[in-house]
This record gives structure tokens, C-alpha cells and sequence, in this order.
């Protein structure tokens, strides 16, 4: 990495700005036995790392966030999945609630965060946001320990990460936005799609279908029950999320495996789907769920109810790793989404990160130290300074009215 | 519609031959000309203006209509940009269309629906195209949402009603820290006398094994309800406390969406639904969860801390729908000379139905612009915190 010498060089300036501190941890220091572990300098009261700075970048649709410290050590997020406009500024004024704050203290940050204002608790601008700050101080975290984050989360429980698409893992978008209910071409549509992905794939290979949230529960109905000679991995964004009797109606008449979390944001937010027994598979994304720290939760609270997850992720290189760091590091893993090549996600050059994807299909644990990517700041501030540019999205149906997609 | 007929809308004064039903001149009826395909009305600008911590929307049209909206507890700056960005949705549409619009918005970006920001943000605008729509047709808001239900809107706080508060606390309560609270409730019982009022307002600050111990200890007062006894969006908890407690239960003052409260009333945990027409994505919002509250028969008690301009789309509503307890309401809030609002409390602590057409407010902008020159700075209270320096809820 390029800046390694960079950072052993911030890394003792810190130390050395640490002395005195130190000093008073000498029980600490008995059982690690290292006089300059910067592990012990971590504590509260006497560490004198300190958050100093943000930095937003708008490429895009993403903000790229830059936390500085007061030694030299820096960690980058990113913010996506939003309108980076008012996301920019929500970034700017949450400043305020980090600054001056021991970056370490990763959890403590969230919750400030997170609940600081009783009313803006929760929702796709402030958890996004947050994510992105989470991102971020992990990133500081490891680079201060000089590991992997996925060394901070318990360690990797896995020698590598099985990851789609692949040779031998295809995912099927929806095709269209559905009425309604659909009609018998509309059924064969989607089908023939997924007859194709499993001739590709073969036998030994997984063929998933992604609904969208765009196929109305009466059409996947009747898609359901044409689709099981091609054994579907499992089936993505089943309904809108937000209504649980949706999702308990459509597990009471689809005998297919159910995917869905990508826009559930919190614990909270996935619990009512485990409790209901309403999905097996869970799709937090670790830039929408509230960052490593609440991603890493909802994979606690899917082991609990035996429910693999197996993350959306359509990111950075810097989002990309944070979810793989999770994803290396919890006991119940069943596939990663994974487009480091996607540039309307990943604008090539802005973010670097090396890694091996081998012919089964895996890619091997993110590099460290703490998320392993290398942002090239001086190209993502001349990109910045061009025009930006955002559309709203949005669908329709054959009537004109809205529909969901 | 013609440039004279959206004259005389345009300062609320429908003047000369009025229509019993509508009140405005059959021949200049606009409701006449709103079918999309032939009507001429489009939005064409908005404005967006922070002031203290709001945001004011003024939404103008083609014909010289405007509508007005208020954004409620959120980051001023942050709200105001997402609304300009919103905008984009917005502009050209007929704003007659609310439903639509709202659909529109709401449904526009998978990623951003619901949640704060994008529902209260709506909720402004969701009052602007009521607003409009009202001063269009020459009715008050309550007139296009079922015609009123009732003759007067029950406030609080009054001398009758009044509502006794909580701060962050520890997990679970000593006997004094209890005794604290049952000394409030004891004194608000004895100022409002026993044909009053008393509420107790747990503002999620107290967690579920204080609330259990405290519930126990304030049976004598009658209290009318707790009023958010825990943090919404985990329903076990709610659950837990229903089956503890038994002093009826408030929530939905965070609720934004039909969907957000539909979790209460099918586990049977509200009693009084809470909802806040500038969190809940405004009129059309709050107006359908009236309507899921009434399935339920669980009455709406409003809660609001708007100015006068969000408190009197939020009376609107409560005009017009069937199962209504009581509104929240603080004059103080408005900044003086802001909103000139149409109706007053009388001294049984009713208030009149607000006088449209429209909302019936009147924005002083020149008022709203000296406030704007002066914006507050963002504000994060972050005020829960425990004796461990541990964050809290609030």
C-alpha cells in the first residue's frame, strides 16, 4: 500500500505524543508487554487521539468521506444509495457530534449518532450517512492497530468469500416493472431468463432471481410456482419492505427460499422478518444498514434464528471491503454481491484494492491494514470539482400511476 | 382558469356571487378544469426558506396559486436542500394531484423511501398541494377531506388537560426517583381537578423496567395515558409493556406511514394513536391512519410541534375525521407575526374550525425573510445521557 511509510510515520508521532499517558497504564502494559503498543493508549481518558477533520467528496453518486485525526492517521467511508446533495450537507452537520471524539470509540459514536435527535432517528439519509462515518472510524481503527478490520470483529471466519456473479452464480433481474398480476407472457418471460441462468451455471451452480420489489405478491405468486423445476437459490426482494403482513403471505404460498434486508437499516429493521419466520435468507448492505457495526449485529441476530445472510453490496471499493471485512469475519455466510467493475458504483481510479477472485468462484479476505483501500484523494478532488450531476429515479405502470421498483 | 379567476384566490378573497356548496362563482369554478389532461394549473417554483428550526416551503403555480408547508424537526439545511432536490419531481405537475405526487415522491428512489427525512420533507409539501388545492376550489382543507365531523377541535394543554413530562433515566428506578414523578402527576391531577386531564409523557427516556415500576405507582391519578413508553420500531417491546401496564398506552408521534403504525394495532399494543401530520407525510398521511385507528377503534391525538401553519393542517385533519381525542398545541412555537392563522381556542379549550380557502394561514414574508437572515445553528441535543456518560434515549 502506498501509504504504509506514511502511516508508521503518523503512527509514532502518535505514540510519542503519548508518553505520559502511557505511562499511567502500566497494568496494561504488564499483560501485553509491549511499551509502544498503541493498543493500550486506547483508553478514554488518556488517549490523545482525536477526531480533527471531515472531508466530502461528491463523485457521482457516492460522497466519499475522509475522517482525519489529530496524529496523521485518516479512514474513508462512503455515502451512496442517496441523493448525495442533502446527504453532503447531513454529513457536514453530523460532524459536530465526532469532532473532538476518540475515533476508537466506534459504538459509542454510532449511538450517538444515531440517536442524537429523537425525530431524525433511523430512515435512509441518517443511516446511510452514519454508515458512511462507520465506515470510516473502523478504517482509522485498524490503520491504528495496523490490521485488517476483520482482526477487530472477531477474526475471519473463513479462508475465502463465495461471491456472484460467477461462472457458477447468477443472479436474474425482474425484466420489467409487473401489474398487478401478470399475464402468462409476462410469467415466461421471467422464466425463460431463468431457464437460461441455470443451462449457464449448470447443475452445481446457483441461479437467484431478484423480484425488485418489482413483481406485485399476486404475480410472484404465480411466478413461484412456475419457477420450481430450476431449484432458484432463493428469491430477492419478494415485496416493499416496511409491511410484514406482505412478506408472511407471500412465505404462507412460495415454496421457494425468500431473500430480502438490502433496505432494512437496523436490527429493528429485520427483526419482525425473523420473528415472523417470513425470510430465509438475509441482504443487509453494509452502506445502508448503519455501517460494519450494525451489519455485523444483524448477522448476530440472523445466527440466532439460523438464517444465513448473504449481503447486497453495490458500492466502492471502500463499501465493497467493509462488507467483505464483515463478511469474513461472521459464522453464517451463504454468498456476497460483488461488482468491483460496475462504474456507474465504482468509478474506476478513485479507489483502489487488491484482490484474487479464483475459478470456484471466491474471493479471498480483504488486505488491510484496516479496510485496505487506497483512495486516490487528488483525483477524487478534481473529479469533485466538476459539475455534478443527479435524477431522481422513479417507475410506472401501464396506466401511468407509480409503481414500486 | 383563467388569470382573473386565480385573482381573486390568490389573497384567500373569493368575493361576489359565491356557490353555496363551494363557495366560490360557478362560472369561474376551477373544480370544473382539474381534469389533468385539460387543466392549465402547474407548479412552477418553489421556495424553501429555514427559519429557526423549520423549513418553510412556498410551492407557486402557473395561475398565480400558492400553497404553503411547513418541515419539522429535522437538520434545517439538510431538509431544505433534499426539498429543493425534490422539487425536480414536482415541478410541472398539476398540484391538484396530491395523491399522486405523493406517490410519486414517496416511491420515487427505492433507497430513500420512508424514514425522516424524506417523510417529513413530504409532509411539507403534501400541506403546500393541500393548501393550493383548497385555494383553487375557494374551500377550507377540511371541505376536500370529507366535509367536518365536528363543530370545535379539543386542545391541550389547557387548565383541563395537561400533560406532565420525563427525562433520560436509569434502567431501572430508585424509590425516590419514582416518588419524583408521582409527585408530578399528583400535582397536575390537582391543578386540572378530577373532571380534567392528566397525561403522562415517558418520551421513550424512561426504559421498559422503570416505566413497569412507575405504571404501578401512578394507578390513583387516572392517568389518560402514557404517552411514548418506548422507542418506536421494535413492537416486542411495545408488546412486553402492554401485557405490564395497564394504563393505556400513546404512541405513533415518530410513526410516518401507515405501515409504521399498522405493527401497533394488529399486536394490540396502542391505545391512542399519536401521529404528527408533519412527520406522518402530512394531510394525505395522517388522514389515512385516522382512517386505520378507526378500524381499530383507537382514537388519533395529535401531536404537534409545528407553528401555527403545520398546526392548522393537522386541525384540518382532525375536523374531519370520526374517532379524535384531543390535539397538542403551543402557540409559543410560531415565531411572532410568522403565520396569521384562522381560528382561536375558546375558553373550554375547543378550538374553532380553521376558515380556509386553503389551510387558511397567511405567511408575512416579509416577517419570514428577516427570520431567514438569522438561521439557528443545527441542532444535535443528544440529551439522553445516563450518570455513566453513556448515551441515552429521549
Amino acid at each position: 500500500m502506498k501509504n504504509k511509510s506514511d502511516m508508521s510515520f503518523n503512527r509514532r508521532n502518535m505514540i510519542a505524543g503519548l508518553g505520559s499517558a502511557a505511562a499511567g497504564l502500566a497494568f496494561m502494559q504488564d499483560t501485553i508487554g509491549e511499551q509502544n503498543n498503541p493498543a493500550a493508549n486506547v483508553v478514554d481518558r488518556s488517549s490523545s487521539l482525536r477526531i480533527t477533520g471531515m472531508k466530502l467528496y461528491w463523485v457521482g453518486p457516492v460522497v466519499y468521506v475522509k475522517i482525519e485525526t489529530n496524529h496523521g492517521i485518516t479512514g474513508w467511508g462512503d455515502l451512496k444509495g442517496v441523493d448525495p446533495r442533502p446527504a453532503k450537507v447531513l454529513a457536514e452537520s453530523l460532524f459536530e457530534l465526532i469532532d473532538g471524539e476518540n475515533p476508537t470509540r466506534v459504538e459509542y459514536l454510532w449511538q450517538k449518532l444515531f440517536r442524537a435527535h429523537r425525530d431524525m432517528r433511523g430512515g435512509a439519509l441518517m443511516v446511510h450517512t452514519i454508515a458512511a462515518i462507520d465506515i470510516a472510524l473502523w478504517d482509522i481503527a485498524g490503520k491504528l492497530w495496523n490490521v485488517p478490520v476483520y482482526r477487530l470483529l472477531g477474526g475471519p471466519t473463513r479462508d475465502r468469500i463465495r461471491v456472484y456473479h460467477t461462472d457458477k452464480a447468477q443472479k436474474v433481474p425482474p425484466h420489467g416493472i409487473y401489474e398487478h398480476s401478470g399475464t402468462p407472457a409476462d410469467i415466461d418471460r421471467m422464466v425463460k431468463a431463468i431457464a437460461r441462468a441455470r443451462e449457464k451455471v449448470g447443475r452445481d451452480g446457483a441461479v437467484m432471481f431478484d423480484a425488485h420489489s418489482a413483481v406485485p405478491p399476486a404475480t410472484l405468486i404465480q411466478l413461484a410456482a412456475a419457477l420450481k423445476p430450476y431449484d432458484v437459490l432463493f428469491i430477492e426482494e419478494p415485496a416493499v419492505p416496511g409491511d410484514i403482513e406482505v412478506f408472511k403471505r407471500l412465505k404462507a404460498q412460495i415454496g421457494i427460499p425468500l431473500a430480502t434486508g438490502e433496505r432494512d437499516r437496523t436490527i429493528w429493521g429485520v427483526l419482525p422478518y425473523l420473528q415472523e419466520g417470513c425470510i430465509d435468507i438475509l441482504q443487509p448492505d453494509c452502506n445502508h444498514t448503519g455501517g460494519i457495526s450494525q451489519m455485523k449485529k444483524i448477522a448476530t441476530l440472523a445466527e440466532a434464528y439460523h438464517v444465513p445472510i448473504a449481503p447486497h453490496c453495490t458500492a466502492t471499493f471502500l463499501g465493497i471491503a467493509a462488507s467483505l471485512h464483515v463478511a469474513s469475519s461472521v459464522p453464517f455466510l451463504l454468498i456476497h454481491e460483488f461488482y468491483p467493475q460496475n462504474a456507474g458504483f465504482n468509478v474506476p481510479g478513485l479507489t483502489r484494492m487488491a484482490y484474487e477472485l479464483d475459478k470456484d468462484g471466491y474471493i479471498g479476505l480483504p488486505p488491510g491494514p484496516g479496510l485496505g483501500v487506497e483512495v486516490d484523494e487528488k483525483l477524487l478532488q478534481q473529479e469533485s470539482l466538476k459539475p455534478q450531476k443527479y435524477r431522481w429515479p422513479g417507475a410506472k405502470l401501464k396506466d401511468g400511476s407509480i409503481a414500486d421498483y | 382558469m383563467g388569470a382573473l379567476a386565480a385573482g381573486c384566490f390568490v389573497g384567500g378573497a373569493v368575493g361576489g356571487k359565491l356557490n353555496s356548496a363551494l363557495g366560490v362563482d360557478d362560472e369561474n369554478n376551477p373544480a370544473a378544469q382539474v381534469g389533468d389532461r385539460t387543466s392549465t394549473i402547474k407548479l412552477t417554483k418553489l421556495t424553501a426558506i429555514p427559519v429557526q428550526r423549520k423549513v418553510f416551503l412556498k410551492l407557486e403555480t402557473n395561475h398565480g396559486v400558492t400553497g404553503w408547508g411547513e418541515i419539522d424537526q429535522l437538520e434545517t439545511r439538510t431538509a431544505a436542500t433534499l426539498a429543493r432536490s425534490l422539487f425536480e419531481l414536482l415541478d410541472g405537475e398539476n398540484p391538484t394531484r396530491i395523491e399522486y405526487l405523493w406517490q410519486k415522491v414517496y416511491r420515487s428512489h427505492r433507497d430513500m423511501r420512508g424514514g425522516p427525512f424524506m417523510t417529513h420533507t413530504l409532509a411539507g409539501f403534501d400541506m403546500a398541494l393541500w393548501d393550493i388545492t383548497g385555494k383553487l376550489w375557494g374551500v377550507p382543507v377540511y371541505r376536500l377531506l370529507g366535509g367536518p365531523t365536528r363543530d370545535k377541535v379539543l386542545m391541550y394543554p389547557t387548565p383541563k388537560a395537561t400533560k406532565v413530562g420525563a427525562g433520560p433515566s436509569p434502567f431501572a428506578g430508585t424509590p425516590q426517583q419514582i416518588q419524583q414523578h408521582v409527585k408530578n402527576i399528583e400535582n397536575a391531577r390537582k391543578r386540572v381537578g378530577p373532571d380534567g386531564m392528566v397525561m403522562f409523557d415517558a418520551h421513550c427516556a424512561l426504559p421498559p423496567p422503570f416505566l413497569i415500576q412507575l405504571a404501578a405507582a401512578i394507578k390513583p391519578y387516572n392517568v389518560l395515558y402514557i404517552e411514548e413508553p418506548a422507542v418506536p420500531g421494535n413492537i416486542e417491546v411495545f408488546k412486553r409493556l402492554k401485557q405490564h401496564i395497564p394504563i393505556p398506552l400513546a404512541v405513533g408521534e415518530q410513526a410516518r406511514t401507515i405501515w409504521d403504525v399498522i405493527g401497533y394495532l394488529q399486536a394490540g399494543v396502542a391505545d391512542i394513536l399519536q401521529i404528527d401530520c408533519a412527520h406522518t407525510g402530512g394531510i394525505s398521511q395522517l388522514r389515512k391512519i385516522a382512517t386505520l385507528g378507526e378500524a381499530y377503534q383507537v382514537p388519533l391525538s395529535p401531536h404537534c410541534v409545528t407553528t401555527d401553519l403545520g398546526a392548522t393542517a393537522s386541525l384540518h385533519v382532525s375536523a374531519a375525521i370520526p374517532l379524535f381525542l384531543i390535539h397538542e398545541y403551543y402557540a409559543s412555537i410560531s415565531p411572532r407575526g410568522l403565520v396569521k392563522k384562522n381560528w382561536s381556542i375558546d375558553k373550554e379549550g375547543y378550538a374553532s374550525l380553521p376558515e380556509g380557502p386553503g389551510l387558511g394561514c397567511v405567511v408575512d414574508e416579509a416577517v419570514l425573510a428577516k427570520l431567514a437572515k438569522t438561521p439557528s445553528p443545527p441542532e444535535w441535543p443528544t440529551r439522553g445521557r445516563l450518570p455513566d456518560g453513556s448515551i441515552s434515549d429521549y
